[in-house]
């Protein structure tokens, strides 16, 4: 009886280090669009968002400059720009940005940050920035996720996820 | 017993704790089980905690190099190429011959959310052998909102689609040579020094760009750039629209307008008096991720003011190209008719050029491009084979 307490402890301990490890794939997981608190923006299409991240439009229309920041190569949340925005792979999408800058369209390459909660303090600090999180639970900081044509995560018809 | 079952299957199991417990002790026991059972949760408790703090911890500090350092408000990036070219002419002897392209380098920097700065200079071939640095681009840009930009220096003259979106880079465009319209030689007027206005308008079914130069305009030479000073008080305008319908993504088109008096150049007995230049063109552009489609057009007019004669030339291109994987087969078809006894453009002749080529992207910023083409000037006529390998960096 006591072996078989023992041996079953060690089995939930070894799953729940399987669980805890953050897998390479989240599908059917919604993915945030992540605005400043102070943004006056509540709604965005998703024609919109793709002007945004692909740099077309620079400025928010209270005339804040958008800080885009993007997903490092790889991520779940890069997967999701690459399908549902830019349509190119991640090296496709590395000639796009030298050539945005070449014709002056911008000066850099926007911002790439490691993790999601990068992104969340460094929305929670710039004003004008966006990224794109993935949604493990409600977001504690002093940022606000955006509805994307007139859904928010997790109602039917959200169209920003990994599919 | 073996130091398996003493020291592994023994404290686990327990499957003889007579003999655990005259090894180890009762008390030992109990506590061997208990630390088990500890380790087991602690092992997995970590596991969960850790899971939600793999996640980069960032630091006020981390915050601020990422907001405001300056290495991370500049970057440094550069084009370069290197040909070889067969020239077969139906008169005179072929020739073989390697040659670097223009070495290009492009330093960028944002100076503040509103003001960014860019460079462009290169490293170009001269007469003799010679090799000489160019600022061909030197721009400061205030961004006060997407419909509106100012920007100061020198750029490249609104004049279509080709001169604004490829410049200086051979990586970038598909072919290796520019279009004959579009040379640097330069029929048309391909850089300015001046104010540059520009803006994206954004309507509910398309977008509209606009471009507009006021600058010092072209100098006695059709290649002279006046960087320095204007010969003249005239100053050249020009102005491009771009519009984008929404409902076809890769669609582009639109007019260009160009006007300015060309200085007089009393070296030059034809050219004594001032010209009068006015250039109307128009771009029509489709690109999506596999297919490119680019045709432009560009009549230049000059009037002179002293014999009041005038002059017409003109010259388009057509280009079309097909990607598929890492290769891109494309075709271009180019056509330029000078004015007969321009002045201006007495060094220039008629030409019309079939290329066809074949462009591998060998990796993310390198391509290989193997080209063939058939040209036939007012002179004579030849058969060309290009090779080159072009970069960025």
């Amino acid at each position: 009886m006591r072996c078989n307490i023992l041996k079953l402890a060690i089995l939930l301990g070894a799953l729940f280090q399987v669980l805890g490890v953050e897998s390479g794939e989240t599908y059917g997981v919604d993915f945030g669009v992540v605005v400043n608190k102070a943004n006056p923006v509540e709604d965005l299409s998703l024609k919109e968002v793709e002007k945004i991240f692909k740099a077309e439009k620079l400025f928010w229309d209270h005339g804040k400059k958008i800080v885009l920041l993007l997903p490092e190569a790889g991520s779940p949340e890069k997967k999701v720009l690459l399908g549902l925005v830019y349509k190119v792979s991640d090296e496709e999408l590395k000639q796009f940005w030298l050539t945005k800058i070449f014709r002056n369209e911008i000066p850099l390459a926007p911002k790439v940050l490691s993790s999601n909660t990068a992104v969340i303090k460094f929305v929670e600090k710039v004003e004008g920035a966006i990224g794109l999180v993935r949604l493990n639970g409600p977001i504690e900081n002093d940022v606000k996720i955006i509805r994307i044509n007139g859904k928010l995560p997790g109602e039917p018809g959200y169209e920003v996820r990994l599919e | 017993m073996t130091p398996f079952q003493k020291y592994v299957r023994g404290p686990l199991c327990f499957p003889n704790q007579s003999l655990w417990k005259a090894y180890e002790g009762e008390s030992a026991m109990k506590k061997l089980r208990t630390g088990s059972l500890l380790f087991t949760f602690w092992l997995s408790l970590t596991s969960v905690i850790y899971s939600q703090e793999s996640e980069e911890r960032v630091s006020e500090g981390t915050l601020h190099e990422l907001l405001g350092g300056i290495e991370e408000r500049t970057s440094f990036h550069g084009f370069a190429d290197i040909q070889f070219r067969f020239e077969d002419p139906s008169e005179g002897e072929e020739r073989s011959f390697f040659t670097l392209g223009q070495l290009d380098f492009f330093p960028t920097a944002q100076l503040t959310d509103h003001i960014s700065f860019l460079n462009e200079t290169i490293v170009r071939a001269a007469t003799g052998e010679q090799q000489i640095f160019s600022v061909e681009r030197l721009i400061i840009k205030y961004a006060i909102r997407d419909s509106f930009n100012l920007a100061l220096g020198r750029f490249h003259t609104a004049l279509g689609y080709w001169n604004e979106a490829y410049h200086h880079g051979a990586w970038l465009q598909t072919t290796i040579d520019r279009p004959e319209i579009m040379t640097f030689n330069a029929i048309l007027p391909i850089h300015s020094v001046g104010v540059e206005l520009s803006g994206i308008l954004d309507f509910p079914t398309f977008d509209l760009s606009y471009v507009a130069n006021f600058a010092n305009g072209r100098g006695i030479t059709p290649a002279q750039v006046q960087i320095f000073s204007d010969a003249n008080n005239d100053k050249a305008y020009a102005f491009k629209l771009s519009l984008r319908p929404k409902g076809l993504p890769g669609l582009a088109l639109g007019p260009t307008i160009y006007y300015d008096v060309i200085p007089p150049d009393i070296s030059t007995p034809p050219k004594f008096g001032e010209t009068t230049e006015l250039i109307l063109g128009g771009h029509l552009v489709y690109l999506t991720k596999r297919f490119e489609f680019l045709a432009e057009y560009f009549n230049i007019h000059h009037d002179e003011e002293i014999s009041s004669k005038t002059f017409d030339t003109n010259g388009f291109y057509i280009q079309t190209a097909y990607q598929k994987g890492k290769l891109k087969p494309y075709y271009r078809f180019d056509f330029v008719d000078i004015g007969k006894g321009d002045p201006f453009f007495s060094s220039f002749i008629d030409i019309k050029r079939h290329t066809v080529g074949l462009r591998y992207d060998v990796a993310t910023f390198n391509a290989l491009k193997l080209e063939y083409a058939w040209q036939d000037t007012d002179v004579t006529s030849a058969n060309l084979i290009l090779f080159q390998s072009a970069f960025a960096f």
